[in-house]
């Protein structure tokens, strides 16, 4: 009896031991028809998904497709929270992650392979009840900074498929979400001032100092609610956190050396006209990067707030929104962080419009053009040492005298205005100064391509992924595909105030569409997304999504400070933008590259 | 359990396995009708210790079986060792499609003659299995065998049963005793199921040489990582029980105890017992403290860090001479400055001294050394927590601290004037000052002007990756104060680099310990294990099942133990994983190669090259080759042991040189006096035309070269005396493994040509009879004429070798040696050599300058390379020289071999 009543007892006991752990508990869900979705929050929080959750549900062939539909959204800031699910699947519930950084590029076998459930399938039609595609494959809607965040270069872990006769990529994450840092101007103040004080928008960094310093010297007087102000703040920012300065890194970067030099440092690849492209840490040397971190130096230690350093992020923002200071550089979070002070300051008679404009080129620029004349300079020590053989050592711009630099400016701006206006070379000017400076197409094409640069403009890592073993996997990929019907897209942009879903969409519409679509976001976002999609700001891809830089090839790694406190300090030793520079450098020299090169089984 | 726990999702059936389970166990009795296997019904299989074979995996086995040549069902264990080591066999039991009710398996004595090895000395394990889910290391997904439990255990929990189509091993671990007598030794291992037994026939073969008492490489593996939740035990004496499980095994503790009440006079106290009886122990007989010399090392506790307002660096004469820098550093105003706290650092290091000084035996004046056998684990992945600025002022505020209690010891008057005239008082001392100031760090390093050893004491620990080339591993040394290198892994790297983790070939571990002999490492350092405990995701962290939780931190499967609690099993302490029997294997073979190193040397050889053709087939740089196996393993191993036992043999015998190329090889050894190779009728090298010897008298004894001209493999007798029949070893040689194939230079030249798509390089190839260039050329005809033209304007001449030799060059390639012959009289151009993956993007694989006569460049790791990524090598781009270089024609190509 005793052995039978142990016996008894102790499967009662592992009836509720397995419970707890064989079966998914009481918050997760086996029912097919339940959508658990997991978000992790950055700055742009959830209302985004919120809103296309709710017209998911709303929609006709969903709810004929899943009478008992139910999502549950859950979300939280642990950047380690989707990755540890999906490790854990014994234990997991979630159907849908949206994650943090690189979810998507985790063992495979842990997710399920969306380009045969999504990505080659049509976009459905939500106006049919049934749900069928509109014909257009969602594929072919990914830009292609998209295509290359996701691409991987092992084939024998991501082979190519063939479905219905087509080839794709094997994908087995979604990016989710367009990352936009840039500039904002205060449009109001701009426009009360620029006739009497002779501005222009700026399209070159001397053009946007000349303002800065005009403003530095002269200010500006408003008046806002009733108080009136005279202000001598050029950029509004904090030096705190937020300030992004780093954020601006890449921009000038690629204006200077191109996208593709880009691409190619995060590959690994030295390349230079007329060599072996090879794998070498001489990628660090790129004149761009030095000349990116000269820019930004420039403006964030001349031209911002001199109380930068005391001032906390949103207060900045509630600063810039309030009139004081006529540029501000901030990414997508701007808009949904300040709709409640924006809010307030319009009930309290305070509404400036804010928009976006594009990022000036930078002056340094020149040095690459063919007209820039500088002979060799007498005593070729250079910047760096490493420069000697690698590049030219003509005089760098900033050395030059003033009247050099406006003489070789004048031509910049006036060819980057002429891109603005939908020039072509050919109907382009070709001669400055009269007739001092010719222009040739080599030339125009580097203006050309630097001047789509106009905002840090990402497909980031953030992805979102289906784990392999779900049981609501249908249901779960049919709200991914659900995310590229027009509907979710424009959603998406209205409920987050002006971030952007990574989606051929606003550029294929027409001016009255597009406008329509994007009338209910904030002027600053209009322009963002006018920017960003009706003239072609181009992607900087993100580091992670390149061989190089999926093993840690970063960008200031050697480099362990804020970008945007080291700029805005008036400490006489604080690093400068060589000093940062040479950093990264030697960072990499030697082992350090050699280890990259290892792990990605090159060598 | 883990054996019934693969229906998950469904209650009912959970609960019918659970009453199926309890009833088998619990009851004794069928139930349900259930038919179980009888023994006709079970394949038997042997299969390699290190082998993963997992419990629910079929089909993919038949190379694994009976890798002694048993024919089917008849399983033999088959092991040859040396004295003092622990070596295991497996044998695996796999059902069909009905479970077994019980098993057991027992071993009999061993006998050679009149010599014996007791069953006592065996240890009989039932394999664990722990589920995992994830393919990222390995092909499979399932139950992979982890665990070790002993027999009796699970056979006292009612766990040794077999579900139906599984696989389950009985692992028989072999501890030969240090003075067991050279033999063969028989016995059986019985392996019952029920009524039934099945006789498993046991042979190991006992050298005649000993494994090293002594582990002559350090370790940190850490005790203290939610240890004393797997067996519900705070107290010291389970600590220190875990402390002498890993000693069984050659590790070393990072520290003494777990961390409760730290820097308390109670803790202290304890970690110097601790420590002094971790290093030696009370002889009653003689009186007196003796060293164990079976203590590796360990970790004093870990010291405290404090800001200080002002911290002057003051460096020593000979850095500032070195480097021009100045003699004084003050740190700046706004500098943050960190240091170590000397009252922490001294609280420990005096309470160590004086537990020692106790311990002093004024007769022999020797007493127990933990200094010796101490580091500190100072800072930890600094760059990861931004504190790498700091590093140098730890490393200054560490040494100083010594100084200051090397300083207070001297001056203490409480020391009797008797001891500190003692040589064990300035052994103490001495010892204490070089206690190592461990830094783990996951990235490479840079060494600056800033790291003055003489002042500041650092050992760097960098990840396997960061150590894998020849460069970076000195280039640490240089800047560690010891010249010492330690390493260590965790989450990452990943394989193929050594790793511990569950699903990665358990040979990882063991090969850890050849990498460890290959590059003079110190050290091994490890951050967890027996990490009972995980990360849940609600926030907790217990664990329900200690045995079958795989992913139990920072999402890598095994990631953070290494033993398993072994209450459940009987045991008061721990029951050790395969993964670390594996690394206790691998050290074992350490000391063996250690070994090695000092017989050689002592001869004034260096064991290295005949070392690497064994490292070659397993591992380039710190990557293993994803080609391994346990049968190129133990291939290493047998050619291993035969080296061990010839060299520690009165003969000495040592393979000093080896040299294959051109698809032959030649090798020198070394016979002692007394002793001289080949004199078999049937075998006598030195009379075969397939070889060509001759014998060279050094000093204490013969140098042998053997030009291998047909086969690479042959038979070596050695007698003892002149001209004796008496034949005392037979060594057998086949270092080469695979093919290797010879490119000559007329097969060759067709795709040999000049870079005319960058650097605008022309290049005439002309064949020329080789013995005009090189006049010892014996094997080839020709050798093939490169006449290189200028490149364009800033570019260096270069050269490209393309074709379908190259480009056939795949992941079965060990490695490519393209031999050129340089006839210039001063140093040659430099050349660099690299491969052009299938995106056209270059490689560099080779730099180096070519000498007088024969150069041959070697591009090795082949196997370890991600042929995914590169996709083929479309040809070798081959730059010589340096920009705007003149056209040159001294550079002759003789051939390129292709090993496979």
């Amino acid at each position: 009896m005793k052995k039978f009543l142990t016996f008894l007892l102790t499967i009662c006991i592992s009836f509720t031991a397995f419970a707890g752990t064989g079966c998914r508990g009481a918050a997760g869900s086996n029912d097919p028809n339940t959508l658990e979705i997991y978000c992790y929050v950055q700055g742009f929080g959830t209302q985004w998904l919120e809103g296309v959750i709710d017209l998911f549900e709303e929609t006709e062939w969903v709810k004929q497709k899943y009478p008992n539909l139910k999502v549950v959204l859950e979300s939280d800031s642990i950047s380690s929270q989707a990755s540890n699910r999906l490790y854990n699947q014994r234990n997991n519930y979630t159907d849908l992650f949206f994650g943090s950084y690189k979810i998507d590029k985790i063992d495979p076998s842990y997710l399920t392979n969306l380009t045969e459930t999504v990505y080659a399938t049509e976009v459905p039609d939500n106006s049919k009840a049934d749900g069928s595609g509109t014909g257009q494959i969602i594929y072919d809607l990914l830009p292609e900074a998209a295509h290359n965040a996701l691409y991987e270069l092992d084939e024998e872990v991501y082979p190519q498929m063939n479905i219905d006769g087509r080839t794709y990529e094997s994908y087995y994450g979604l990016k989710y979400v367009n990352i936009w840092y840039g500039w904002m101007y205060n449009k109001d103040l701009f426009d009360a001032f620029k006739t009497a004080r002779g501005w222009e928008l700026p399209v070159t960094t001397e053009e946007f100092y000349a303002i800065c310093e005009d403003i530095l010297v002269n200010g500006y007087d408003v008046t806002v609610q009733k108080t009136d102000h005279h202000y001598t703040t050029p950029i509004m920012l904090s030096g705190i956190n937020g300030g992004y300065a780093a954020n601006g890194f890449p921009v000038y970067w690629v204006q200077y050396e191109g996208i593709k030099q880009y691409e190619n440092f995060y590959n690994g690849q030295y390349v230079v006209d007329g060599q072996q492209p090879v794998y070498s840490e001489k990628v660090l040397e790129q004149k761009g990067r030095l000349r990116s971190l000269e820019t930004i130096e420039e403006i964030w230690s001349k031209y911002t707030y001199d109380k930068a350093s005391e001032t906390d992020y949103l207060d900045a923002q509630t600063k810039f929104l309030m009139g004081q200071g006529l540029f501000h550089w901030n990414g997508d979070y701007f808009t949904s962080e300040m709709a409640l002070t924006r809010k307030a300051a319009r009930a309290a008679g305070t509404d400036f419009r804010i928009e976006t404009f594009a990022t000036p080129v930078l002056s340094q620029l020149v040095e690459k053009l063919s007209f820039y004349n500088e002979s060799l300079r007498a005593t070729p020590e250079c910047d760096y040492e490493s420069f000697k053989g690698a590049i030219n050592q003509k005089t760098p711009y900033k050395e030059l005298d003033q009247a050099k630099q406006t003489y070789y400016d004048t031509v910049l701006a006036g060819m980057i205005r002429e891109v603005d206006a939908g020039k072509t070379f050919e109907t382009a000017t070709k001669s400055y100064h009269d007739g001092a400076v010719e222009i040739t197409q080599k030339d125009w094409d580097i203006v050309y391509n630097a001047r789509q640069v106009k905002g840090a403009r990402t497909v980031p890592t953030q992805a979102a992924v289906i784990p392999e073993s779900t049981p609501a996997k249908d249901l779960a990929v049919d709200f991914l595909r659900f995310m590229y019907t027009p509907e979710a897209i424009e959603e998406f942009s209205n409920a987050s105030g002006g971030v952007s879903f990574p989606v051929k969409y606003y550029e294929n519409l027409s001016d009255a569409e597009f406008a329509e679509k994007v009338a209910k976001l904030e002027p600053e976002a209009q322009t963002k997304f006018e920017w960003m999609f009706r003239k072609g700001a181009i992607n900087l891809p993100a580091n992670t999504q390149f061989s190089f830089g999926k093993v840690g090839l970063e960008n200031l790694k050697g480099y362990r400070g804020n970008m945007n406190q080291t700029f805005i300090s008036k400490a006489s030793n604080r690093a400068t933008a060589m000093s940062i520079f040479k950093q990264d450098v030697d960072y990499w020299r030697g082992e350090q590259f050699t280890i990259l090169l290892e792990e990605l089984g090159l060598a | 359990m883990r054996k019934a726990k693969r229906i998950k999702n469904s209650l009912i059936a959970v609960g019918l396995s659970v009453i199926t389970a309890f009833s088998v166990t619990a009851c004794n009795k069928d139930a349900g009708g259930i038919n179980y296997a009888k023994m006709a019904d079970v394949e038997f299989w042997s299969t390699y210790a290190s082998e993963s074979i997992l419990q629910d995996l079929h089909g993919v086995y038949d190379d694994f079986k009976n890798i002694n040549g048993e024919t089917p069902n008849n399983p033999k264990i088959d092991l040859r060792v040396v004295g003092g080591e622990e070596e295991a066999a497996k044998i695996i039991m796999t059902t069909g499609a009905k479970p077994v009710k019980e098993f057991y398996a027992q071993i009999t004595d061993l006998t050679s003659g009149q010599n014996s090895m007791s069953k006592d000395t065996v240890d009989i394990y039932q394999v664990l299995y722990t589920e995992l889910g994830s393919k990222e290391f390995y092909k499979y997904e399932g139950f992979y065998p982890d665990g070790l439990a002993p027999i009796d255990g699970t056979k006292a929990l009612g766990e040794n049963v077999i579900p139906k189509n599984s696989n389950q091993g009985i692992y028989v671990s072999f501890n030969i005793p240090y003075e067991q007598p050279a033999g063969v030794y028989t016995g059986t291992l019985v392996i019952s199921m029920g009524e039934e037994t099945k006789n498993v026939p046991v042979r190991v073969e006992v050298l005649d040489a000993q494994v090293s008492e002594e582990t002559h490489i350090r370790s940190s593996y850490s005790l203290f990582w939610g240890g004393e939740r797997g067996e519900l035990d705070t107290t010291q004496d389970m600590y220190v029980t875990y402390i002498n499980a890993l000693k069984e095994h050659r590790l070393g503790p990072s520290g003494l105890m777990y961390r409760a009440n730290r820097g308390s006079q109670e803790e202290v106290d304890m970690c110097v017992k601790t420590a002094i009886e971790y290093c030696g122990d009370y002889d009653e007989e003689l009186g007196r403290w003796v060293t164990d010399k079976k203590a590796i090392s360990f970790g004093m506790a870990a010291l405290d860090a404090d800001t200080v307002d002002e911290l002057t660096i003051v460096y020593s004469d000979e850095w500032v001479e070195r480097t021009g820098n100045p003699k004084e550093v003050v740190l700046g105003e706004d500098e943050t400055k960190r240091v170590w706290n000397y009252n922490t650092q001294s609280k420990y290091f005096l309470a160590m001294f004086y537990g020692c000084m106790e311990t002093w035996d004024p007769v022999t004046d020797t007493g127990i050394d933990v200094f010796a056998k101490t580091f500190c684990k100072g800072i930890d992945e600094p760059e990861l927590r931004n504190i790498g600025e700091y590093m140098y002022m730890y490393a200054y505020s560490y040494k100083q601290n010594l100084l200051k209690i090397k300083a207070e010891i001297e001056n203490d008057k409480s020391i009797s004037q008797d001891f500190k005239n003692s040589n064990f008082y300035k052994q103490l001392l001495d010892s204490m000052m070089k206690v190592e100031h461990i830094c783990t760090s996951t990235t490479q390093q840079k060494f600056d002007d800033k790291y003055d050893t003489n002042v500041m004491e650092m050992t760097q620990c960098p990840h396997y990756n960061s150590s894998a080339s020849a460069d970076a591993r000195s280039a640490y040394r240089k800047a560690n104060s010891k010249d010492s290198l330690w390493w260590y892994g965790c989450d990452t790297p990943k394989a193929p680099y050594p790793s511990y983790h569950l699903g990665n070939h358990a040979l990882s571990c063991r090969i850890t310990g050849w990498m460890e002999a290959d590059y003079d490492i110190q050290a091994n350092l490890n951050w967890a294990t027996n990490d009972y405990k995980c990360e849940n995701i609600d926030g907790t962290n217990y664990m329900e099942d200690y045995y079958d939780q795989a992913v139990r931190c920072r999402s890598v499967p095994g990631e953070g133990w290494l033993f398993y609690p072994g209450k459940n099993y009987g045991v008061d302490g721990p029951i050790p994983t395969m993964r670390i029997k594996e690394y206790k294997n691998g050290l074992e073979e350490f000391e063996l190669i250690y070994k090695l190193k000092e017989l050689f040397a002592a001869q004034g050889y260096e064991e290295d090259v005949i070392m690497g053709t064994l490292y070659d087939t397993m591992y380039s740089g710190t990557k293993i080759y994803e080609t391994i196996s346990c049968e190129i393993f133990a291939s290493a191993r047998e050619k291993l042991l035969d080296m061990y036992v010839l060299a520690t043999s009165d003969a000495n015998v040592m393979i000093t040189d080896f040299v294959g190329a051109r698809g032959n090889s030649s090798y020198s050894v070394f016979v002692a006096d007394g002793y001289t190779l080949g004199s078999s009728d049937t075998d006598d090298v030195k009379v075969s035309p397939k070889f060509e010897v001759t014998a060279n008298p050094v000093e204490n004894g013969t140098l042998y070269n053997i030009v291998c001209k047909e086969e690479n493999a042959f038979t070596l007798t050695l007698s003892e005396g002149e001209g004796s029949s008496a034949v005392v070893k037979q060594l057998s040689i086949d270092l080469e493994r695979g093919t290797t194939q010879f490119y000559k230079a007329e097969d060759m030249i067709a795709d040999v040509v000049g870079d005319s798509q960058y650097t605008q390089t022309t290049l005439e190839t002309e064949l020329v009879d080789a013995t005009t260039i090189n006049a010892k050329e014996v094997q080839i005809d020709k050798y093939a004429k490169l006449s290189i033209g200028t490149a364009k304007q800033d570019a260096t001449p270069t050269f490209v070798i393309g074709g379908k030799k190259v480009q056939d060059i795949n992941r079965n390639v060990s490695k490519v040696e393209i031999e050129l012959y340089y006839t210039g009289t001063d140093l040659g151009p430099s050349v660099s050599l690299s491969y052009v993956n299938r995106y056209g993007v270059a490689t560099e694989v080779i730099v180096t300058e070519l000498k007088q006569g024969v150069n041959t460049l070697t591009i090795s790791g082949i196997k370890s390379l991600n042929w995914g990524t590169i996709g083929k090598m479309q040809s070798f781009y081959v730059k010589v020289g340096k920009v705007n270089d003149v056209a040159r024609s001294d550079i002759y190509l003789a051939g390129m071999t292709i090993y496979r």
